[in-house]
């Protein structure tokens, strides 16, 4: 209820959104549900809820405002605040937005600029009377589609003045003439205006008696006075596409071929193998060009979520249970970068919208400022959040004065929230670094598990702090040691590339690696650590020991040296990677810098109205929450009661019966049901009470319709076909 | 007269009848032309070709309108008036004030009475006339007796089959363009063959090396005719694809110096262990092939691309809507139910009276099932149970604008539960799909 009403709030953003006003007859329980809810929201409650029922005692109050935001902490909040909220959230997610934006437009850069090269090169000679097509492999994303075709269009169109794009969807493919007719419009940009009835267009400047508004001879005129320019036809979804359509469109174009240069892209978001089966071989054998392929959905979603989150431009950062949500709904349901960032952005919003501390976000930099702009109240909520706490708490063994004044004086606290701003960067620039530093670690050591597991996923776990015990961790380490030397080497100057605190370090050690290697080449062998050595394949214990001692005796100084050199070096990382990947829950104000919670985006992103409308029915008890219904919370099942509304009586006996229910079986269960021991007797036909019963149950089963749960059988009279399962 | 003639003979070889045939109907200046002229054979054996040969070298007057290219049937009356009008006054189209567009053969007819003139001779070439888009059934034998109405039109049809019927006229006069046999066709692809080597400017093409590649080109096209002209390469257009198709790794051995040119069957055994190591099934891709385009990326970026995914549930959609088509319903407690230990033995006896049906139900293509059959099957073969949300909806929507399954009934929403769907996509395709998600297809599918 309180999400309700916080979305009504929302009257700036929502247009004209119906609503309904709900004046309750009782004035006293208007007055006291409120006043129970402030009492409960004392220091315990979790913030996200009170602040919503803050916003909801609110709404009557805030004046309306451009932006919708609402006044926070019991309308305590200053006016000012709240505006530099929004400003806060317009700044911070504009330039996410952008950053977001840029990678995104070279993400296809590769493969529109084959594509480019493929239409500049597509020549008549080379194709030798085939139609030179482009197969681009898509992906089964279909909302990226339109976006890469576009891109392609401008690329082509505007970019590099190749000739002209027509795009074709599957909505246009229900017969070759409308088809001709797209493709002659886009060629030769005639707007839409001309009399589509007598399928004539008027002369175009005289040249040429008029044509029918699907000859391709037109397009033919316009090469004649464009005479470099391709014609690229794109098809944009093959699948849907009606093959007999796509049949006949590709002889067309070949026909046309030696008047026209006409180049055909075709996008395939299955597979090769599916697009060949529609089409008959002889059109195939029309057809002559190469494939493109474009950038998987793993790889372009870890360049947006390095962009996006890891970067130290990114003040905001989204906790683990919320990344955990995000990632597995990408992985399990949707697959696409656009709906990432549209999550990514509910998550800004709702930060700024109801967290008023997010306030402290806007002047992270400017100490007066945020000691401006941080009242008493907002000190008050400070001192209520779960970081504060364990702050105090673990203030109290070494300085209890200060943890006093923590609790008493306004002052230290905002200096310390200055102080702990700082804090949290330093944690997202360091924990960044060190990931990189991973990532290429492993991009190295074990390239494969590097592709497996993308940098999303890890993050959630390095989040909590887990992720060193994880064996994934473990192993990178382990095979660390493993490398040759040679390895080793290229390993140490790459990461000391990187900027760490590490990397003076480490190159230190690559060069000692690069003396060491040399001297021990120059004896006409490679070094090896013991770490390196081949593990034993005898069959005892002591025989394997004794090669394992022989095989070290082998070792000569400058191996023993290296083997010291690694174990320092690996230690070294281990160290610094145990230091990085703390929990940032250990952090004082981690609530204000990592968005954490978990049930907007699960309820926002993934609506299930099947469920609600089947459990609203089947326990309409916990909706209505009166003690008539078996509003208790001790039954698991309850059953059906007389008292519970008619629809969910009927969906419940509707449940029970088989797939074709007899509507007079039904009535009278339903009767039994809601009559209870009245039931019993004798239905009389004058009963007003039997009468309206009746007509409730009519309404009812027109509702259960109305929900695509029955529907009329054909097949039997005065019978229903049951539709839907529950639970599916 | 004999000039053109043999200009013609030796341009196109092996068609001296049919040549001699059109130049004589058409080309004499003194005796009228027939009123339809009916040329017919199968693909690729040079009738359009002979046809525009002929009249161009004898300098007649002819309009010439590829049926193919057009695409309905006003499209063909429009063209062939416009070209008409285009061979008899030829420059003043700019000039005319009100387009004259007949929509049906009587007003083509009309109209080409009133453009052509009383004297001298004017063909009407429509190439490919049968395999016109929009064909009526009066519209081919009225185009045939448009020759009739207009004293010094001949109407040149070219067709594929030609019988009576077609045009309603007994016995047109007709020519008969066989398909070409084996010697035939190599005589013909020998006229312009491919060169082994590069010839460069400065390189003089010597008659020596002439002769190889004629040797060599020759050989190798008899040989392609003996193994697919049946098949692959039924004509000549078709032979030519694939020889020149399998000429460059033909002669790769030859460029590398590793045969000479006159190993023909040693070259020819190697290109056919070449094609049987790369496991490709046959001689010719059946695939969109490459143009020879130099394109030195290619080969860099040629590193395994991993295929692009489809989202998790997706695949379990996918292999749910394959199972919904190939079971039948009555089975699905069997193959479905998580107590199918104990129902399964019953209906496995039930199941042996009814052997029947001896074919596969994979063979027989998939059957259409309800939308909410498939959300079961989904619900139960997935390893741990989601709850429906608009996420599932929406992959069903995705999948089905992919093709992978379609609805086949027309109830008004898609999301109905009754609505009736069916897969789409083959056996093979599923069974790698649900292999990516650990899902064993088979031992859910009904034998």
């Amino acid at each position: 209820m309180d999400t309700d009403s916080v979305l009504n709030d929302d009257s700036g953003s929502l247009e004209h959104q119906a609503c309904y006003i709900y004046t309750p007859t009782s004035e006293a329980s208007s007055l006291s549900t409120p006043k129970k809810r402030r009492a409960a929201s004392s220091s315990r409650t979790p913030r996200s809820k009170r602040e919503r029922i803050d916003s909801k005692n609110c709404e009557t109050v805030g004046a309306p405002r451009g932006h919708g935001f609402p006044t926070l902490l019991r309308d305590l909040e200053d006016e000012d605040a709240v505006n530099a909220r929004y400003e806060a959230f317009d700044r911070f997610w504009g330039d996410v937005e952008r950053r977001t934006n840029d990678v995104l437009a070279q993400v296809n850069d590769e493969t529109l600029q084959s594509v480019s090269t493929f239409v500049s090169k597509a020549d008549q000679v080379i194709y030798s009377e085939k139609l030179p097509t482009g197969l681009i492999l898509t992906g089964p994303n279909i909302a990226a589609h339109g976006v890469l075709f576009q891109q392609i269009e401008t690329r082509i169109q505007s970019v590099d003045k190749r000739g002209r794009v027509a795009i074709l969807t599957s909505k246009d493919s229900s017969n070759l003439k409308n088809v001709l007719k797209k493709i002659i419009r886009c060629i030769t940009e005639l707007q839409d205006g001309f009399d589509d009835e007598d399928d004539i267009v008027e002369a175009k400047a005289g040249r040429n008696p008029s044509r029918y508004n699907y000859d391709p001879e037109i397009i033919h005129d316009w090469c004649s006075t464009h005479p470099d320019a391709k014609v690229v036809v794109a098809v944009q979804d093959t699948e849907a596409f009606d093959p007999a359509v796509l049949v006949e469109l590709i002889s067309i174009l070949h026909q046309y071929l030696p008047k026209i240069p006409f180049i055909l892209l075709l996008g395939i978001a299955t597979s090769e193998d599916i697009f060949y089966e529609k089409l008959p071989h002889s059109t195939i054998r029309l057809l002559r060009g190469d494939r493109f392929d474009v950038q998987r959905f793993e790889e372009a979603m870890e360049q947006v979520f390095e962009e996006a989150v890891l970067s130290s431009q990114s003040l905001l950062k989204l906790g683990p249970r919320v990344a955990d949500i995000i990632f597995e709904r990408q992985k399990d349901h949707t697959r696409s970068v656009s709906s990432f960032v549209m999550a990514l952005k509910y998550a800004y919003m709702s930060h700024f919208y109801a967290n008023a501390l997010s306030v402290i976000l806007c002047s992270i930099d400017d100490e007066e400022s945020m000691n401006k702009i941080l009242s008493d109240t907002h000190c008050e909520a400070i001192r209520n959040l779960p970081s504060f706490k364990n702050l105090v708490e673990s203030t109290i063994p070494t300085f209890p004065w200060r943890a006093r004044d923590l609790l008493t004086s306004n002052k230290t606290l905002k200096s310390a929230v200055f102080s702990a701003t700082k804090e949290c960067q330093r944690y997202s620039t360091n924990l960044a670094e060190a990931i990189t530093l991973f990532r290429k670690l492993q991009s190295i050591v074990s390239p494969q598990q590097a592709t497996e597991i993308p940098t999303y996923e890890l993050y959630s776990r390095i989040l909590w702090g887990e992720f060193t015990t994880r064996p994934a961790f473990r192993d990178a380490m382990l095979t660390t040691k493993k490398i040759s030397s040679e390895k080793f080497h290229t390993l140490l100057t790459t990461l000391s590339e990187l900027p760490s605190e590490l990397s003076s370090t480490l190159s230190e050690s690559a060069s000692k690696v690069q003396e060491l290697q040399s001297e021990k080449a120059a004896k006409g062998s490679s070094l090896v650590s013991e770490f390196a050595l081949p593990d034993s394949h005898r069959t005892t214990v002591k025989s394997g020991r004794v090669r394992l001692d022989e095989l070290k005796s082998g070792m000569t100084s400058q191996d023993t040296e290296y083997h010291k050199l690694v174990t320092s070096t690996v230690q070294a990382l281990e160290t610094y990677f145990k230091d990085r990947f703390k929990p940032y829950t250990n952090l004082f104000l981690h609530e204000i810098f990592f968005y954490d919670l978990k049930s907007p985006h699960s309820q926002v992103f993934a609506a299930k109205p099947r469920p609600s409308v089947e459990r609203a029915l089947s326990r309409p008890g916990d909706y209505l929450g009166c003690e008539c219904c078996g509003g208790d919370d001790d039954g698991e099942e309850r059953g059906i009661g007389g008292s519970q509304p008619y629809a969910a009586i009927l969906y419940q006996l509707y449940l029970e019966s088989p797939a074709l229910i007899g509507v007079y079986d039904l009535w009278s269960a339903f009767r039994v049901v809601s009559l209870g021991d009245k039931a019993d007797q004798e239905a009389d036909e004058d009963d007003e009470e039997e009468k309206e019963l009746q007509a409730q149950f009519y309404r009812a089963l027109a509702e259960l319709r109305y929900l695509g749960f029955v529907k009329y059988s054909k097949k039997k009279t005065d019978h229903l076909v049951k539709l839907a399962w529950k639970g599916l | 007269m004999a000039g053109p003639l043999e200009s013609l003979n030796a341009r196109f070889p092996c068609r001296e009848r049919q040549i001699n045939d059109l130049a004589a109907l058409l080309s004499q200046d003194d005796i009228p032309a027939p009123p339809v002229l009916v040329l017919y054979g199968t693909e690729a054996t040079g009738k359009s070709t002979i046809a525009k040969a002929v009249l161009d070298e004898f300098g007649v007057p002819y309009a010439y309108v590829s049926c193919k290219e057009c695409i309905t049937a006003r499209h063909v009356f429009e063209k062939a008036y416009t070209s008409c009008d285009a061979l008899i006054t030829p420059s003043n189209g700019a000039e005319k004030g009100k387009q004259i567009r007949p929509d049906s053969v009587n007003s083509l007819a009309s109209q080409l009475q009133k453009l052509i003139p009383s004297s001298g001779k004017v063909v009407l070439v429509l190439d490919a006339v049968d395999k016109q888009r929009e064909m009526t059934p009066t519209m081919l034998s009225g185009l045939a007796r448009m020759g009739e109405i207009i004293n010094n039109l001949t109407v040149v049809m070219i067709v594929t089959v030609s019988s009576t019927r077609l045009l309603n006229i007994s016995e047109p006069p007709s020519i008969h363009f066989p398909a070409y046999n084996k010697e035939e066709c190599v005589k013909i692809l020998s006229l312009n063959p491919k060169s082994i080597f590069e010839v460069d400017e400065d390189d003089e093409y010597s008659e020596e090396m002439e002769q190889e590649d004629r040797w060599l080109w020759a050989q190798c096209c008899s040989a392609v005719w003996d193994i697919m002209g049946k098949y692959a390469a039924r004509n000549l257009n078709a032979l030519k694809d694939v020889v020149d198709e399998l000429w460059p790794s033909l002669i790769q051995p030859i460029v590398d110096n590793e045969y000479g040119i006159r190993d023909f069957p040693k070259l020819f055994n190697r290109l056919k262990n070449e094609k049987l190591r790369n496991s490709e099934e046959s001689y010719v891709s059946m695939q969109i092939t490459r143009a020879p385009v130099d394109t030195p990326a290619d080969a860099v970026s040629s590193v395994p691309n991993r295929a692009h995914d489809l989202p998790y549930f997706s695949k379990y959609l996918l292999c749910a809507a394959y199972l919904a088509s190939f079971n039948t319903a009555r089975y699905d407690t069997r193959y479905f139910s998580k107590l199918a230990e104990s129902t399964g033995k019953r209906k496995r006896v039930g199941k042996r009276k009814n052997t029947s049906r001896q074919l596969n139900r994979k063979h027989l293509g998939p059957r259409p099932f309800q939308l909410e059959r498939m959300l079961a099957i989904f619900q139960a073969i997935l390893p741990s149970s989601v709850l429906s949300s608009v996420d599932i909806g929406s992959q069903i929507a995705t999948l089905s604008s992919l093709r992978l399954i379609r609805k086949v009934s027309n109830v008004a929403s898609a999301t109905d539960a009754s609505s009736k769907w069916r897969v789409n996509v083959g056996y093979e395709y599923v069974k790698v799909v649900g292999r990516s998600v650990k899902f064993d297809l088979e031992t859910h599918l009904e034998e």
